[in-house]
């Protein structure tokens, strides 16, 4: 929460595919709230190792096809 | 807005103005204030409002009432928290250096209180921050 993390992700794209997925169904499936998922998907947020899994597995996909790091090194 | 921001506005405002009027009427030095003197109304007033502000925004979103804090609300909580100790020991520290120049008894305790509401205030006020800040 001190400038935006720097990784991106493809979760909205897979929510797409994965039969137009709403927020508020990850989130449910997650067990987040809606605004963390919200926060997550538009970069200010990123999420523990666990949270990240289980975005991914919700997603039925691999962790790095979800996230990508984008920082230095 | 999610129900925990909401709870988080709504502790910030209530604490800002229901104190805010308390401290304008009764002031630092202040008449005694027992349990049914001024501090039991504020204090009452402050529960009855935020026990119905909280109600309301629980029956709005009843399902987000419900659910357990998620990792960033914690996350949210524990910076908040930590702003609001570090404003709580500035405070108590006020108190301890103006205990130099007057040491009556309700002056103290006013003091203290006020400390105390201050913190409070800077916690969700750090928190409302927070959850602006992913929401923007």
């Amino acid at each position: 929460m001190s400038g935006p993390p720097p990784i991106a992700n493809s979760i909205r794209r897979l929510r797409f595919e994965n039969g137009e997925m709403t927020q508020a169904e990850l989130a449910a499936r997650i067990g987040m709230t809606r605004q963390t998922v919200a926060a997550i998907e538009q970069g200010r947020y990123a999420p523990s190792l666990e949270a990240a899994f289980r975005i991914a597995h919700a997603l039925g996909a691999r962790l790095e096809a979800v996230f990508e790091w984008r920082g230095e090194g | 807005m999610s129900f925990r921001e909401k709870s988080a506005w709504i502790t910030l405002v209530t604490t800002a103005v229901v104190y805010g009027v308390y401290f304008a009427r009764v002031g630092l030095g202040g008449p005694p204030a027992g349990f049914l003197g001024p501090l039991g109304v504020t204090v009452l007033l402050l529960v009855a409002l935020q026990a119905v502000l909280h109600g309301i925004a629980a029956v709005a979103a009843p399902r987000e009432a419900g659910v357990r804090r998620d990792e960033r609300e914690r996350l949210i909580d524990l910076r908040s928290l930590r702003v609001g100790f570090y404003t709580a020991q500035a405070g108590l520290f006020c108190v301890l250096a103006a205990l130099l120049w007057r040491a009556d008894v309700w002056f103290v305790a006013n003091a203290v209180l006020l400390a105390m509401v201050v913190a409070e205030v800077a916690r969700a006020a750090a928190a409302v921050v927070d959850f602006r800040r992913a929401a923007a």
